[in-house]
């Protein structure tokens, strides 16, 4: 049992089963389709319909199957064979009944290519002088990304391999002019049809009227959303662009300007000056940046291949090449999640090194101060960072300084080196090679703010607590400069850290007593 | 590319004549002059003569007027206007000099 319409084909109503009618539609409607640009399309559809109405009529069946729709498409024959028997060209557009002219299409132009015709494509697609695109992609590419850029361009433009293509490439213009010109000839179109109503004498075509305004506005709908989505792809294909040149300039490039922040000269890490410092040894470093090239260059790719499909009416990817994206991706997010892990692992453990010596001081007063560098101030509490490439080492500010009361009748500093690690061993290794320093001259006991981690190590939480021990009865003072050095120092009057410097404190039998505060 | 240009061409330039020849006779709806083209084998398949009829009459070389059908959908019958009558005039000479010349040309060519 199958189930049939009923349909009106040049006046005449038919039975056709419905897989029947199916394939007559998408047949009638591939017809419109191609003679989509030519004048007088509506009445060749119309012409071949009320033939293929005759046809079925002199073979007066009952029900029309899908093997009948097979016999009378095979009669008239597709509409690309039409071409095959009549083909219109190039040269005959003077001639007065044709004016068929094919659309605008992206290509690369094997015939004219230096390298894949990407550039010499384009170049007739907005028809100007390869030479110009040329000369921009050179820019391009010594700028950075336009390599990139070049070969996402090369995968996704087609080559004009037929003739057809080949016209095609320098077809119609996609302009304003011409979007307004079809928009005319859709109006055109629509006028004939009202002024045939009366002529035609088809009773059912007034209802075709209706359906006819509607296709128009719907059309005139359908340019408007053409333009904004050419718009829309401009936007997506400079987004995409600048994307690759962010890429390729973080990834693999270097920056040179220092940028202040908070007073702190500031030198900008791009991502491969920063991996080093993050992984131990090149194979993850090397890794992660193939992972974030993956990660993030893929969908780049994709945007910029749907900001050319929306601009040039290039082919939709196959299922293949999605695959294919969809598993570099994958790989990519697969790689980062091997590299995040291994990575974290490597701050597992948390160990320290720390060794105390004896100052030797002639006075009972200590002054303590930090030195001047041209690294990071002086004042501010919070961590900063610092790449320092005559070091080739990352300064950190993580020191900290207490003072509490000494075991002996002597001066003792403790310093305390702490890191992470995979292991407690590896911790007290990094832990190890932290390289603090700090001075101390007569009186005076100068400290550094910072440290470096050592050279060609990675970043592992390193940080250095200092403990000051102080002899009771003998006095320190402390300069300014260590207004935000200082961690919570204990004394007797529960002085906040950042109030206590400037004044002289005495250890008393357990706590600092100040001895000049009002 | 240019052989296939030419053979298209020639076949379209042919085409075309054979339409208006068969019209000069008098007026006729596509099917009959589908029938003859298919008996002398110019078409092969029937939906190439519509967009040519349509570009012919846009170009005012023919003409068509409708005429109700008892047996099917209303009929275009297709005639020659005066413009088209004056085209295949020229064309008849047209095409009386071609065939002189490729049969001189082709009769030379062999020797």
């Amino acid at each position: 049992m199958k189930k049939t319409v009923n349909i009106n084909l040049g006046g005449i109503i038919f039975h056709i089963d419905e897989d029947a009618f199916e394939q007559l539609k998408a047949y009638l409607s591939r017809i419109k389709a191609h003679y989509n640009e030519e004048e007088g399309c509506e009445e060749i559809a119309s012409d071949i319909e009320a033939r293929i109405a005759e046809l079925l009529q002199e073979k007066s069946i009952q029900i029309i199957s899908t093997s009948d729709v097979d016999t009378i498409i095979s009669t008239m024959g597709e509409p690309e064979r039409y071409e095959e028997d009549e083909e219109t060209t190039e040269e005959d557009t003077e001639s007065p009944y044709t004016n068929k002219k094919t659309k605008r299409r992206i290509y690369r132009d094997k015939d004219n290519e230096v390298v894949g015709g990407v550039c010499s494509g384009i170049a007739a697609y907005f028809d100007i002088d390869p030479v110009i695109i040329r000369l921009l992609a050179l820019i391009g590419m010594f700028a950075g990304g336009g390599i990139l850029v070049y070969l996402i361009l090369w995968a996704i433009i087609p080559e004009a391999k037929t003739t057809a293509q080949k016209l095609q490439m320098k077809g119609e213009k996609v302009n304003a002019e011409n979007i307004k010109k079809t928009i005319q000839k859709e109006f055109d179109s629509l006028k004939s049809t009202v002024e045939n109503l009366d002529t035609e004498g088809q009773k059912n075509k007034a209802r075709n009227i209706f359906k006819k305004i509607i296709s128009f506005f719907l059309n005139i709908i359908g340019y408007i959303f053409k333009f904004i989505g050419k718009f829309i792809g401009i936007i997506l294909l400079i987004m995409g662009v600048s994307l690759c040149f962010m890429i390729v300039a973080n990834l693999f490039g270097t920056s040179t300007n220092f940028i202040q922040i908070n007073g702190n000269n500031i030198h900008p890490l791009n991502l491969n000056q920063y991996f080093p410092l993050l992984f131990n040894g090149t194979k993850l470093s090397g890794l992660s940046i193939i992972g974030m090239v993956l990660f993030i260059g893929i969908p780049v790719i994709q945007i910029i291949w749907l900001a050319i499909r929306i601009l040039f009416s290039v082919p939709k990817q196959s299922t293949t090449t999605r695959t294919i994206m969809a598993s570099f991706w994958t790989l990519g997010v697969i790689i980062l999640f091997y590299v995040g892990s291994t990575t974290a692992s490597h701050f597992q453990s948390e160990s320290y090194n720390s060794r105390t010596i004896e100052i030797e001081s002639s006075s009972d007063t200590l002054n303590i101060d930090l030195t001047d560098n041209d690294y990071f101030n002086t004042h501010q509490r919070s961590t900063s960072y610092h790449f320092d490439e005559e070091l080739e080492s990352l300064l950190t500010t993580d020191v900290s300084l207490d003072i509490k009361k000494s075991k002996s009748d002597k001066f003792e500093l403790k310093i305390k080196k702490i890191a992470d690690g995979e292991s407690q061993k590896q911790a007290k290794i990094n832990a190890g090679q932290i390289d603090y320093d700090y001075f101390i001259e007569e009186n005076n006991l100068s400290f550094n703010n910072y440290f470096a981690i050592a050279k060609g190590e990675a970043f592992r939480f390193q940080a250095v607590e200092l403990v000051l021990y102080v002899p009771e009865g003998k006095t320190v003072y402390l300069d300014n400069s260590v207004k935000y050095f200082t961690s919570n120092v204990e004394n007797s009057t529960d002085t906040y850290d950042e109030h206590m410097v400037n004044y002289h404190w005495v250890m008393s039998k357990n706590q600092l007593e100040c001895l000049d505060c009002n | 590319m240019k052989i296939e240009n030419t053979k298209a061409q020639m076949r379209k330039g042919v085409l075309e004549f054979c339409i208006l020849s068969i019209l000069k006779k008098g007026e006729a709806y596509p099917s009959d002059i589908i029938a003859q083209l298919k008996k002398s084998k110019m078409i092969v398949v029937e939906g190439t003569i519509y967009p040519l009829l349509t570009r012919l009459k846009n170009g005012a070389i023919l003409e068509y007027r409708w005429e109700e059908s008892k047996s099917g959908p209303p009929r275009k019958y297709y005639s020659l206007s005066t413009k088209g009558e004056d085209l295949l005039i020229g064309l008849d000479e047209t095409w009386n000099e071609l065939v002189e010349a490729v049969k001189l040309t082709t009769q030379k060519s062999s020797i």
